[in-house]
């Protein structure tokens, strides 16, 4: 800052003024006249900020007219004196000061006002004493104290100060004899800027930027954090007219940051601003999923809705408590309610914060949250700003991003979330258990038309490899030879137990497909058909079953005594009837990860779509033709065999070999 | 859970079977009532024991008034047994009537399990929403899912239960044994309006419940106009359930299985 001096104190060219009522500043002058005529003054002591007079006399020794010059050094040359008797040197010793601008409240309101309050402190010393001190703003006086002519004197006012404001300090000295003013000014600025910062929610990184400014500052202005707890900002230091700031922090603990602007002129005159920061972290707390596409997902053991919040930390420790997973119609938004942030430190006055989040892709969530104690709310629903594909897609994580701002400056990160998101082609059918979802959307990942994804869903079957959301393969009678010892007959029994019967793998293909949004899967039921098959050896109505390959029959044709079913069998169940059986079960048909399925049935159950067959439990088909063709088809794939009683006093099984042109069994639809 | 749920209730019910007084005159106390253990889905009639069958058919056998007061009745299982009555006498238009049960979430009688080997097994727990959602996907050959405004979307646009595509097509297959009922059907079916005919035709033939030889000769029947409409992919049936799901898609699978025979 530029001191506009002048001056007292005092040495006079070859002569000293020594009286006791003078102040003695400590400066002892030397003057030598060279040859050519010139002079040059040495002195030693006082403080930088020299003023150097030259007169002819010593009245009005100081007057702005016999200034020679001002310098920081202790040598002045004076090269071309004036011709005269006597010339009077007087060098002077400028008054130290030092002008404090500080913000007067903090924490300050959200939206700072366009004059804030400020402590304006002003101190001064000088050897030739204090005579009265000035606050000015803009060049008006605010307020003016005069002293008993002390050494040291300060003054204090608290004034409203816009960003604009120039606040200044004079000082006037008691040095009497010397005519011209005697006084020395420093001119401040308040910083603006200053106030709420958002820090990144992960310690360590950088957050919210902002550059704080003090009007009128120079170039050469230097710039510290002086204070801060847990929260900071970098740099720390920094030297320019504006000072480019960075939120951070270090721990969870955030506090108030002191930051001070300093810049000493050249006579030695400080001028100082200081404002207060405060840091806050925000971090999410909750979210919920919602929006006109969105459905809801049953747990697969408990059958009980997953609940909003969908996300959750409410101990913000980082581990979410609840993750949930959630579904919505493929080309609609995602959108988010009930959004939650907790905010650090408490006490924060109800500041609107902007909020970004940012899904996968350039999905975007834009927003604005209000400060309500510790917690960061968000008043209404934020829609993503692109929809979802318009196709079916597995999101194992939907990734969101989530960041927070006080004013317009870079995002500070808030948290993020990460929810399995399952984009369904329309509205879900049925019972809405997870796993439906996981397997469905997995396998028709990518499709939006109906055939396309039932075919890709039909393909994940296929390939006798199933697993549920947890990852656990299912099974087709796995380990179990006797239909009868496994009991699991649906969907929900199979992705829970991992052990099922036709009917639960039937079910679990028209469930999954329901639940990507397709309608008129079929539940077919097989048996066989009394109408082609002969009557077994009962003499009541037949009753009877089948066997699915692979079957060795030795010898041919069989010994039962039962003309129409001549093999005997032992069947899988029970005790043996027979002796020894006749057939006898080999490996295969293959099952959903079982080599060797039980094949000792009454009946079976597949699946129809779109006037096609499909065979979960053996990942066979799709068997297409009439129904008629489709049958036959299906039978000479699996069929090996039909059972019938060969006698009835034992009741002893006998069995009979598919013919393979004929069809013997019949789909119910 | 579910399971474990559903198992308790079937146990509960055949509990309260085995001890209810005869006499008792609340309505779900009815001795037919408490002697059904369970009703067959998917018509899997032969997943019942021979006595459970025996005593279902007493059932499909109540007089219409009979069916009527069932269904009114403030017991759930009973509303739930006049439901299987109805949809065992093919009685669309009441079944159509009681959409507002879809909602229901009142237990009503079980269904038994689809059992692979033997018959019996523990009855499986339903709501009246959820059979009576099961019987209209049998009949109509769409999903409600529990809900009635799917139900009001779907048939909404529907002038008349007759002109239900899916409809013939259970009654032929229900009739198969019976030679005389299926040619009274279909009768019934070749004197359909074109625009349903066709489909209902192609339907069938793709069912195995007419030749191909029978199909082409009634599509052959049909006029130029609709030959035409067809061979263009009109959309002949706007208020058909079936072709109202899925984008349409069993709709042009059955146009290209027409226009093949045609």
């Amino acid at each position: 800052m530029k001191a506009r001096w002048l001056v007292l104190g005092v040495t006079l060219a070859v002569l000293t003024w020594a009286s006791a009522e003078e102040p003695q500043d400590g400066i002892v002058l030397e003057v030598r006249k060279d040859a050519g005529g010139a002079v040059k003054l040495t002195w030693s002591g006082g403080t930088p900020g020299f003023q150097v007079f030259r007169s002819t006399e010593t009245g009005g020794l100081t007057r702005p007219a016999n200034q020679q010059g001002e310098t920081n050094g202790q040598v002045f040359a004076d090269p071309t004196p004036p011709a005269a008797p006597i010339l009077f040197y007087l060098v002077t010793s400028s008054p130290t000061g030092t002008l404090t601008v500080r913000e007067a409240s903090s924490p300050e309101p959200c939206t700072p006002p366009a004059a804030k309050s400020h402590q304006i402190q002003a101190e001064w010393s000088s050897p030739y004493r204090i005579r009265s001190i000035q606050i000015l703003r803009n060049d008006l006086l605010v307020v003016e104290q005069q002293f008993d002519c002390t050494a040291t004197a300060s003054l204090t006012a608290t004034v409203d100060l816009s960003p604009t404001d120039q606040p200044q300090t004079r000082v006037t000295l008691c040095y009497q004899e010397l005519e011209a003013a005697l006084t020395d000014e420093i001119i401040g600025c308040p910083i603006a800027g200053a106030g709420y910062l958002a820090a990144d929610a992960a310690p360590g990184t950088a957050g919210e930027t902002r550059t704080l400014t003090c009007a009128g500052a120079p170039g050469d202005s230097h710039w510290v954090r002086t204070q801060n707890g847990a929260g900071d900002v970098a740099p720390t230091n920094y030297f320019g007219s504006s000072f480019p700031l960075t939120a951070a922090h270090r721990s969870s603990v955030i506090d108030d940051l002191l930051i001070a602007r300093s810049h000493t002129d050249r006579d030695g005159d400080r001028s100082l601003s200081e404002a207060r920061l405060t840091v806050v972290q925000f971090q999410l707390k909750q979210q919920t999923f919602s929006g006109a596409g969105f459905h809801r997902i049953r747990d697969d053991f408990l059958f009980t809705e997953y609940a909003a919040p969908h996300w959750q930390d409410a101990d913000l420790n980082g581990v979410p408590e609840r993750s949930f997973p959630v579904s919505y119609v493929r080309g609609t938004p995602v959108s988010l309610k009930d959004l939650a942030f907790g905010a650090t430190p408490a006490g924060l006055p109800a500041c609107t914060v902007e909020i970004e989040g940012r899904g996968p892709g350039d999905t975007l969530f834009t927003g604005s949250a209000t400060l309500a104690g510790t917690d960061l709310l968000v008043p209404g629903p934020l829609v993503a700003s692109v929809p979802l594909p318009n196709a079916v897609k597995y999101f194992g994580a939907y990734p969101i991003q989530w960041s927070a701002r006080f004013a317009g400056s870079a995002q500070a990160a808030a948290g993020s979330s990460a929810n399995r998101v399952y984009v369904l082609l329309d509205d879900p059918l049925g019972d809405r258990l997870e796993s439906y979802f996981d397997i469905a959307t997995k396998a028709a990942d990518g499709e939006s038309e109906v055939q396309a994804a039932f075919n890709k869903l039909w393909d994940e079957f296929k390939d006798l490899e199933v697993r549920n959301v947890r990852g656990e393969r299912m099974g087709y009678y796995r380990g179990i030879l006797c239909a009868s010892d496994c009991t699991v007959y649906e969907a929900p029994g199979l992705i829970t137990q991992l052990n099922g019967q036709c009917g639960s793998w039937a079910d679990l293909l028209m469930q999954t497909a329901r639940t990507l949004g397709i309608d008129g899967t079929e539940f077919i039921t097989i048996e066989p058909d009394p109408k082609t098959l002969p009557r077994d050896c009962s003499g009541l109505p037949s009753d009877y079953g089948f066997l699915v390959k692979n079957y060795s029959f030795t010898p041919q044709p069989g010994t039962s005594g039962c003309a129409n079913f001549p093999l005997r069998f032992n069947g899988p169940c029970g005790d043996p009837m027979w002796p020894e059986s006749e057939v006898t079960d080999v490996t295969g048909l293959p099952g959903q990860d079982e080599a060797n399925p039980a094949s000792d049935f009454s009946r079976h159950f597949i699946v129809k779509f779109n006037l096609e067959y499909f065979d979960p439990s053996y990942g066979a088909g799709p068997f297409t033709g009439t129904k008629a063709q489709a049958n036959l088809a299906w039978e000479k794939n699996g069929i090996a065999a039909y059972t019938g009683w060969a006698t009835t006093n034992p009741y002893r099984q006998g069995v009979r070999r598919d013919r393979p042109d004929v069809r013997e069994t019949f789909f119910d639809q | 859970m579910l399971r474990t749920k559903r198992t308790v209730f079937a146990l509960a019910l055949l509990a309260l079977g085995a001890l209810a007084p005869a006499s008792t005159p609340a309505a779900e106390d009815h001795p037919l009532a408490l002697a059904v253990r369970a009703v067959p889905r998917h018509h899997q009639w032969s997943v019942l024991a021979p006595d459970q069958r025996e005593r279902l058919l007493a059932i499909v056998r109540l007089t219409p008034g009979e069916r009527e007061r069932w269904t009114a009745s403030p017991s759930a299982v009973e509303r739930g047994l006049g439901l299987f009555a109805a949809e065992q006498n093919g009685d669309i238009e009441f079944l159509l009537s009681r959409a507002d049960l879809l909602e229901s979430r009142e237990p009503t009688i079980p269904y038994a399990p689809p059992l692979a080997l033997g018959q019996g097994g523990a009855p499986i727990a339903q709501t009246l929403g959820e059979y009576l959602t099961a019987i209209y996907q049998d009949w109509f050959g769409v999903d409600a899912n529990g809900s009635r405004a799917r139900f009001d979307r779907l048939f909404g646009r529907q002038q008349s239960p007759a002109l239900l595509v899916k409809p013939w097509i259970v009654r032929l297959q229900r009739a198969r044994d019976d030679e005389q009922a299926v040619a009274a059907i279909k009768k019934q079916i070749y004197e359909l309006p074109e625009e349903v005919r066709w489909a209902v035709v192609t339907l069938a033939y793709k069912n195995s419940l007419m030749s191909e030889e029978e199909a082409r000769g009634q599509l052959a029947r049909l006029s130029k106009t609709t030959k035409s409409a067809l061979a263009a992919g009109a959309e002949l049936l706007p208020g058909e359930p079936m072709f109202l799901v899925n984008g349409g898609l069993l709709q042009r699978t059955l146009l290209e299985e027409c226009r093949r025979l045609l």
